[in-house]
């Protein structure tokens, strides 16, 4: 057992904090969800991609022949804690490097690899992802969006909804059934979509904040050249789960804005002067204490992972915790605000915090996947 | 960022789990259930045959022996005899124990040697007259004690360390306690049949099962970054890793407890199944160095 940081990825953050200081340009922090084509804010983040990019830290993960940075684990996890530290933006395409860019390593043909990597990286594409369907959610095999190839071209009908950067994205990397005939996970293919292409409409979908923060597409005969097909045809699940098992990996950076949150929540509560309630500490203490276990959750992930065992039991768990959490986080956090709880800032965060159990499979759902994958129970009907 | 334990401590702990397989299973923890002193002459020796009460032996190390205990709700004194080193008892030959609370000492009536605050200072008494507490947790024993004569004063006395060790050593204990709860659980989940099934197929007990992972999981976690802390960090660090560690399993490994004998339903409330026992003990834990709420307060205390 060693929990400290090895030397090199010390050394590693050094090196980004003085660069960070001397690059990330003022009040350039966060990332709106409601990214608008053409707008000021679409531009700075670009920018700033370009400038992650030239640097060398768009990519950290990515190996180094698609111009990433090919870092080590523990690197990554530096460059995030970083990032977090400063509340510094990442690459505009937050759905395309975790998640997108590994099925088009793994899948792609080389013509794929080189017209897509480089532009995702740099933010000069921006990409989007279609799989949720309004009837396929949980059960997202069942998905019924239709591809049918006529010549050389996929005739695309049918519609996507809960696109993260729809509104603004380039490239759509879209599932469809292309075998009605078999049975549902074996008929689906995948294809990497121009979403300038005639047919392709993309309208906002408002959600319980009352902000656009997701889109829907609709693809009426759209005509997508066979060789947009990513991986082969009708193995679209396969390269769904490659997607997949990256954005678990994720979960290594979950507890980051926990910890943040809970840290700030203390110091609103002694700005509040509520910090000496009795019953409020209790349950400040109670919130700080679940973030900083998420932490010590997601080292034992990174621990068995630098041990060449995949992603156990830490990081199933880590998505249902984390979604707990923050959820206990602004519940207290309303307790500490007082009069401002329930002010359009602070009380909306009671209203988003319900997509955390739902958005990238739900609690439920993540449940059955540690009762059936991890614990090894019987699957049920 | 290596949470793993050494090839060493997985030796250590498969030779402990062999031994406490061997001779002292189950039926051992049933013969011993009201024994007040939880041990007997051949154990206590197999178990330093074995290493387990090398004085040089580092928290990380003893958290191995630790969990193969909890593993096997295991009912002798070796954790107390540790807390009474760690306050500073220099005799390593003899049962002990660290008296907190004269009412209610872990181990007394095993002990040579109770070790007693008084003030700043820590004394080691072997005269003292001891009376066996029954609690519902059979798994394990605690003694009221009078005191005859004040003993020797130690002289590099730690309470506030032994104390914070102590606690987390409660907390890994519980780690594989909870540990073999759940796996008997999952394990009934396969064997048992209603409606024509494994209960374990139906989403109500895997939703359970599942609770009773993420809980463990993060204990888990929680409870070696103390171990951890107690071999590697400041006085103040292990404090705080221990006040964690405690104020979460507390409650989370009582309700793995409580949610294993759920999962087995009817057998899991006879005295003939063992699942109760590892329910008890992890009620003892959640009964012993302080309750949930002192020790989120004293959370509180640290960090707001």
């Amino acid at each position: 057992m060693n929990l400290s940081y090895p030397p090199e990825a010390e050394a590693f953050r050094e090196e980004l904090r003085s660069w960070l200081e001397a690059n990330l340009p003022e009040g350039l922090t966060g990332f709106s969800e409601q990214l608008e084509r053409g707008s000021e804010e679409l531009e700075r983040l670009r920018a700033w991609n370009v400038v992650l990019a030239d640097a060398g830290y768009a990519a950290l993960s990515w190996p180094e022949e698609y111009g990433g940075r090919g870092a080590s684990l523990m690197e990554q996890i530096v460059f995030n804690e970083e990032m977090d530290r400063v509340q510094a933006p990442g690459p505009v395409n937050i759905v395309g490097m975790p998640n997108i860019a590994p099925a088009i390593m793994q899948w792609g043909t080389e013509e794929q690899k080189v017209r897509f990597l480089p532009r995702m990286l740099r933010g000069d594409d921006i990409w989007c992802q279609g799989m949720s369907e309004p009837n396929a959610g949980s059960d997202l095999a069942s998905l019924q969006c239709r591809a049918v190839l006529d010549g050389d071209v996929f005739v695309v009908n049918g519609q996507k909804t809960w696109n993260t950067l729809g509104s603004v994205a380039d490239w759509c990397q879209l599932y469809v059934r292309t075998d009605p005939s078999v049975k549902k996970h074996k008929g689906i293919s995948c294809l990497l979509v121009d979403m300038t292409l005639r047919g392709v409409e993309v309208r906002p979908l408002v959600t319980i904040t009352g902000d656009p923060g997701f889109s829907e597409l609709f693809f009426t005969d759209v005509r997508v050249p066979a060789s947009a097909l990513l991986g082969p045809l009708n193995e679209g699940w396969k390269v769904a789960t490659t997607t997949l098992a990256h954005e678990r990996a994720g979960v290594a950076k979950l507890h980051l804005g926990l910890r943040r949150g809970a840290r700030e929540l203390i110091e609103q509560a002694r700005e509040a002067g509520v910090a000496e309630d009795p019953v409020l500490r209790q349950k400040l203490a109670r919130v700080y204490l679940e973030a900083e276990y998420l932490k010590l959750l997601a080292d034992r992930a990174i621990s068995g992972q630098l041990h060449g065992r995949p992603l156990g039991p830490e990081g199933s768990v880590a998505k249902l915790v984390w979604a707990d959490v923050q959820n206990h986080l602004v519940e207290v956090a309303s307790e500490v605000h007082g009069a401002d709880a329930w002010n359009l800032r602070n009380g909306m965060r009671r209203v988003s915090v319900r997509s955390l159990s739902i958005a990238g499979g739900t609690t439920q759902v993540n449940k059955n996947i540690v009762a059936q994958r991890v614990l090894g129970m019987p699957r049920g009907l | 960022m290596d949470f793993e334990f050494s090839s060493e401590q997985e030796q250590l702990r498969e030779s402990v789990r062999r031994f406490l397989n061997d001779r002292a299973p189950i039926s051992y923890v049933r013969a011993m259930y009201d024994d007040p002193t939880g041990t007997t002459p051949d154990v206590w020796k197999g178990l330093a045959d074995l290493g387990a009460l090398d004085p040089e032996l580092g928290m990380i190390d003893v958290g191995v022996v630790l969990e193969e205990m909890g593993r096997s709700v295991h009912p002798g004194p070796y954790l107390s005899t540790l807390a009474a080193r760690w306050a500073g008892l220099d005799d390593d030959s003899v049962i002990a124990t660290l008296a907190l609370d004269l009412a209610h000492v872990p181990d007394a009536c095993a002990s040579d040697v109770v070790v007693v605050p008084d003030g700043e200072d820590l004394y080691a008494v072997d005269d003292f007259d001891v009376t066996p507490v029954p609690t519902p947790d059979g798994t394990r024993k605690v003694g009221a004690v009078t005191v005859n004569t004040r003993g020797r004063k130690l002289e590099e006395g730690d309470l506030k360390g032994a104390v914070d060790r102590w606690t987390v050593g409660y907390v890994v204990d519980g780690v594989g306690a909870a540990s073999a709860a759940l796996e008997l659980a999952v394990a009934y989940g396969h064997e048992r049949e209603q409606f024509d099934r494994p209960i374990g197929s139906f989403q109500a007990v895997q939703h359970l099962c599942a609770d009773m992972l993420t809980s463990l999981e993060l204990g888990r976690a929680g409870a070696y970054y103390g171990l951890w802390a107690a071999d590697h960090e400041d006085a103040a660090e292990l404090h705080r890793a221990a006040t964690m560690a405690k104020a979460f399993a507390s409650d989370a490994f009582f309700r793995i407890g409580a949610d294993a004998i759920q999962v087995f339903g009817g057998i899991g409330y006879t005295w003939e199944h063992d699942i109760h026992l590892f329910y008890k003990r992890l009620l003892t834990l959640q009964h012993t160095l302080g309750s949930t709420t002192d020790h989120l307060e004293e959370l509180a205390r640290l960090v707001i």
